[in-house]
This record gives C-alpha cells, sequence and structure tokens, in this order.
C-alpha cells in the first residue's frame, strides 16, 4: 500500500510536469529560464518557497532538535522567519534589476548592469559553485527517503531514478514545469509532517489517561551565551540573504511584475506553519524513542510507529519530492549559467538544446559524486553556503550603488569568500559570531568603500531609485 | 520607496519578536509541559510575522503596486 501511494503521488507529479508544457507553442530558453517573465503572484509563491523548503526541511530540522534541541530550533525557525520580511523589501528590487537588463540568469544582471564580462563570469565562477552543490545536497536526503520504501534498490538504482525524474520535471517545460510538480510536492509534503505531526501530538495528550510530559534534556532546554550569540547572528546572516542567494533570486524573475513578487512575500511565512508539526515530531521522539543514533532518521522511524503505511507513502513521496524538485531546479539554473554565462557566442536558438544536455549532464555528474565521495560533498557544502550569501553585498551595490564599479562587486565577493574560508578553516572564533557574517562585512567594505579611495569612471543608476513600481 | 511605517511594521517588528525577545525567554525553568516557552514563543512568531506583511501590504503598499499593474499596456 505504501508502494503504491507513493507510485501514484509520483506518476501525478510527472503529468503535472507534462501538464505544464500546454499552451507554450514554443519552448524558448526564455520560457525555460523564466516562464516569459509571466508568473502571477500565487505561482511565484509556490515556486519561491516551494524551493527553499528542501528535504532539509522535513528531516534535518526535527533530527536538529532531537539533536541539540533549542540551538537547534531556534537559529532554524529564526532565520526563515526573517527572511520572508526581508524578501519583502528586496525581492521586487531584485526582480527590477532582472527585468531592466532583461537578464535570465544571477551573472547576467551583474554583469549587465556594472557592463562587465570579467565581472559576469567571476559571479558564473561563484553562483555554479554555490547553485550547484546545493543541488547535489539533496541526493543525499532522496536516498535515506527512498531507502525507506524498501525496494531493495542498489544506491546507483536510487540516485539513477532520482536524476531521470529531475531531468523529466524541468526538460518538459523548463521552470514552469517545476512550478507545476511543486504544487503536487507541496500537497504530499505538507499533508506527510502534519499528519506525523498530528499522530505526534495525539500519542503524547490525546490518548494515554495522563497526557504525557515531554522529556527533553537539561542541555535541550536552554542555549549558553556563545550559542545565542552564534544563533542571532546567523539568524541575521541567513535571513537577509536567503532570497539573494543564486540558487533562490532566479525565482523572482519569473514574476510578471515587482506587485507579484512583493505581494508573493506577503503570506510566505504561514507556509512555516508546518515546522510546529516537525518539532512535535521532535518531541515525542525525544519522550518516546530517547537514545536513537542516526537523529537524521528520526522523521521517518515516528511516521513508521505511528502511521498507517499508506500515509507513509505520502511521507515518503513528499520528502523525496521536496529532494527531486530542489535538484531540478537547481541543474536548470545551473545549465543557464553554464550555457549563456559562461560558455560564449551559443546562438539563441540552440540554447535549449545545450540547457537540457548540460542538465543531463550536470546530474549525472553530481549522482557520480554523491556515490563515489558523499564526504567531501558535505565538506564543499558548508563552503558554498558561505560564498552564496556573499553575492547579497553585490545585490546591495546594484539596489543601492552609485559610486560602485564591477572591479570592486567582483574584488569584494573574492574578498568575502577568502575570509570566510580561512575563519571557517581554522576554526577561529570572531567573539562566538558566525564567520559568515563577519566574511559579508569584508565583503561589503570592498564593494562600497573602493569606490572612495579608486576614483569611479562611470557612476551606476541604483536600481531603489525608480520612482514607481513596475510590471514587465 | 520605502516608508518607515512599513519599514516598522514590516522590518522593526520581526526583528523585536524573533531577535529581540528571544534571549530574556532563554531559560530552562521558562517550560510548559515540558516544552520550553522560546519554542513556544516561536511557533507564535509564525502568524505574527506573517500579520506585519499583511498589514504592511494591504494597509500601505498595494495600492501603489497596483496603480503600477493598471499602467501595463
Amino acid at each position: 500500500m505504501m508502494l503504491a501511494v507513493f507510485t501514484l503521488v509520483m506518476v501525478l507529479s510527472i503529468a503535472a510536469a507534462a501538464a505544464a508544457r500546454f499552451g507554450i507553442k514554443n519552448l524558448d530558453i526564455d520560457h525555460m529560464l523564466v516562464a516569459g517573465r509571466s508568473m502571477p503572484a500565487f505561482m511565484v509563491f509556490i515556486l519561491a518557497v516551494g524551493e527553499v523548503y528542501s528535504i532539509g526541511s522535513i528531516l534535518a530540522f526535527p533530527a536538529g532538535i532531537y539533536a541539540k534541541g533549542m540551538e537547534s530550533a531556534y537559529w532554524y525557525m529564526g532565520y526563515l522567519l526573517l527572511a520572508y520580511p526581508f524578501a519583502y523589501f528586496t525581492a521586487p528590487l531584485i526582480w527590477r534589476a532582472a527585468n531592466r537588463h532583461k537578464a535570465l540568469t544571477v551573472p547576467e544582471v551583474f554583469g549587465r548592469h556594472f557592463e562587465s564580462r570579467a565581472l559576469e563570469v567571476v559571479m558564473s565562477v561563484g553562483a555554479l559553485i554555490a547553485v550547484a552543490t546545493w543541488g547535489q545536497f539533496q541526493f543525499v536526503g532522496i536516498q535515506v527517503a527512498l531507502t525507506e520504501l524498501g525496494l531493495g534498490l542498489s544506491p546507483i538504482g536510487l540516485i539513477g531514478a532520482a536524476a531521470c525524474l529531475a531531468f523529466i520535471y524541468v526538460g518538459l517545460a523548463g521552470v514552469k514545469g517545476s512550478a507545476f510538480v511543486a504544487c503536487i510536492k507541496d500537497a504530499a509534503m505538507m499533508l506527510g509532517i502534519v499528519a506525523v505531526g498530528v499522530a505526534a501530538i495525539w500519542s503524547m495528550w490525546g490518548a494515554p489517561a495522563e497526557p504525557l510530559t515531554v522529556t527533553m534534556p537539561q542541555s535541550h532546554l536552554t542555549m549558553g551565551l556563545p550559542a545565542i550569540t552564534f544563533a542571532i547572528s546567523t539568524i541575521l546572516f541567513q535571513g537577509f540573504g536567503l532570497y539573494l542567494q543564486p540558487s533562490v533570486s532566479p525565482f523572482i524573475f519569473t514574476g510578471r511584475s515587482e506587485a507579484a513578487v512583493k505581494s508573493a512575500t506577503v503570506f510566505m511565512p504561514l507556509y512555516l506553519v508546518m515546522l510546529p508539526f516537525g518539532a512535535f515530531v521532535a518531541l515525542y521522539a525525544l519522550t518516546a524513542l530517547p537514545g536513537v543514533e542516526n537523529a537524521n532518521r528520526i522523521f521517518l522511524d515516528v511516521a513508521h510507529d505511528l502511521l498507517p503505511p499508506w500515509l507513509v507513502g505520502f511521507v515518503i513521496a513528499g520528502a523525496c519530492l521536496a529532494g527531486i524538485l530542489v535538484l531540478s531546479v537547481n541543474a536548470l539554473n545551473c545549465a543557464a549559467i553554464v550555457t549563456r554565462n559562461l560558455v560564449p557566442n551559443i546562438p539563441a536558438t540552440a540554447q535549449r538544446r545545450w540547457t537540457r544536455l548540460t542538465i543531463a549532464v550536470f546530474l549525472i555528474v553530481a549522482a557520480a559524486l554523491t556515490l563515489v565521495v558523499p564526504k567531501l560533498m558535505v565538506s564543499v557544502l558548508n563552503f558554498s553556503n558561505y560564498i552564496a550569501i556573499q553575492f547579497g553585498a553585490g545585490w546591495l551595490a546594484i539596489f543601492f550603488g552609485r559610486r560602485v564599479s564591477a572591479t570592486s562587486v567582483g574584488l569584494g565577493l573574492v574578498v568575502g569568500v577568502v575570509v570566510a574560508v580561512v575563519l571557517f578553516a581554522t576554526d577561529a572564533n570572531v567573539g562566538g559570531v558566525n564567520v559568515g557574517l563577519v566574511a559579508f562585512v569584508a565583503n561589503l567594505a570592498i564593494t562600497f568603500g573602493l569606490g572612495r579611495v579608486v576614483p569611479v569612471t562611470t557612476l551606476r543608476r541604483p536600481v531603489a531609485l525608480a520612482t514607481k513600481p513596475l510590471a514587465a | 520607496m520605502y516608508r518607515l511605517p512599513t519599514m516598522l511594521i514590516g522590518m522593526g517588528v520581526p526583528i523585536f519578536l524573533v531577535v529581540i525577545v528571544p534571549p530574556f525567554l532563554n531559560d530552562a525553568n521558562l517550560t510548559w509541559a515540558g516544552i520550553p516557552v522560546l519554542l513556544l514563543w516561536m511557533f507564535f512568531c509564525i502568524p505574527a510575522v506573517a500579520l506585519c506583511l499583511i498589514v504592511c501590504w494591504y494597509c500601505f503598499d498595494r495600492r501603489h503596486y497596483q496603480a503600477a499593474e493598471e499602467d501595463r499596456p
């Protein structure tokens, strides 16, 4: 029964990707990457919010509470809670910048705004590292979830199947296909998380004659000063930067107007209502299943314990879809950067073919890396997070910078990444503050300070200075 | 583009709720049915932050942005 429900959800997701193709007479590169900049607020909401909730939200959030308690719960919920207020103000500016320069990728926005091919290449390399590793990381979670089905497939078989689905989701109709699949994924994921959460709440307070009291280790109940300093700096840093990362900001490009992207962010915090259900799963596990060695499996373990098999099928399908969808869109973003920004002179008519080919190559390479060097890829992911948010300084320069040159933005990014990597690698302690935030301050100083020292030949027109909102 | 009321309600209040208040609730003795009150506070912040953005959009910003939509060719 579990397998039947899982298969049904997967078939529905493929049908959704195929349905997205209807109505598009000619799938040109514009439609493939930004859906012709035509998406209404609802679809921008589904795409932008859905891509942020990867498989990590389902498996890693309860696992974090189970392993570390409040330390993990506070920063994770805190940064997501602040990401939407920040996006409310920055998302329309991102859309405006992309629309002004008719850009389909993040490096294109930078290259055209600062009129520099060299900056476009630097941004492409940075974006590629950030986007590719985040996409590739999804394979790890997909493997955990698919193993729960008990099909007896080898890791190669599981990863190969996931890669094929990822290709179908974006190969048929580009980013629009991904948005359609996101609807199915959100429904399955919501149903799964709420079902396990409600079952956990019912087991603790509904069914027993005497309601249980949650039992958490003392270390899980509170945070020490270093932990809270780190959590607050991380919340501010990641919350501010979430929608400025090259793996997330392209979703903003798909909106049909500034109003569409701004109004889409208004209800995004409500999507977080699934997190309390995940937290209750962790609280139940701490109380009823203490001492589990692999915390990453805790959500699925509780699902197996408390739910009928057909509902577990929904849970696994939602988790898998979340991972495969993020993987597919990141594959599309990588392909777009390679075909449009890194390899020069590919004719517009051939770009769609090259994009599909690059998606396939990306998926094969990412799958191979997952199988051959999984631990190395986790380390690379840590670095890639620091790279991704450094793009925030460049975006601020596009929004507000007049005396900012391509050199200062490129140099700022490089300095930011180097500072972050050095501090991270040497395990440096900067008053307990997240080293990414320290690196970001260095990046900002270079980006906005260099123009004060070295004369700037061309003054830029900041995107935020437009007098009224725009529509495509 | 950015007006003071929307900055205060849309950014100031969420930062107050998520960054300023939690250190005061970070106490191992503050629990309800064994659950840290700080965790319950973070649950409360979800509708509260959404409400802040809803107020910003529907009371202040929407009419400016809709005017641009209507101007669309």
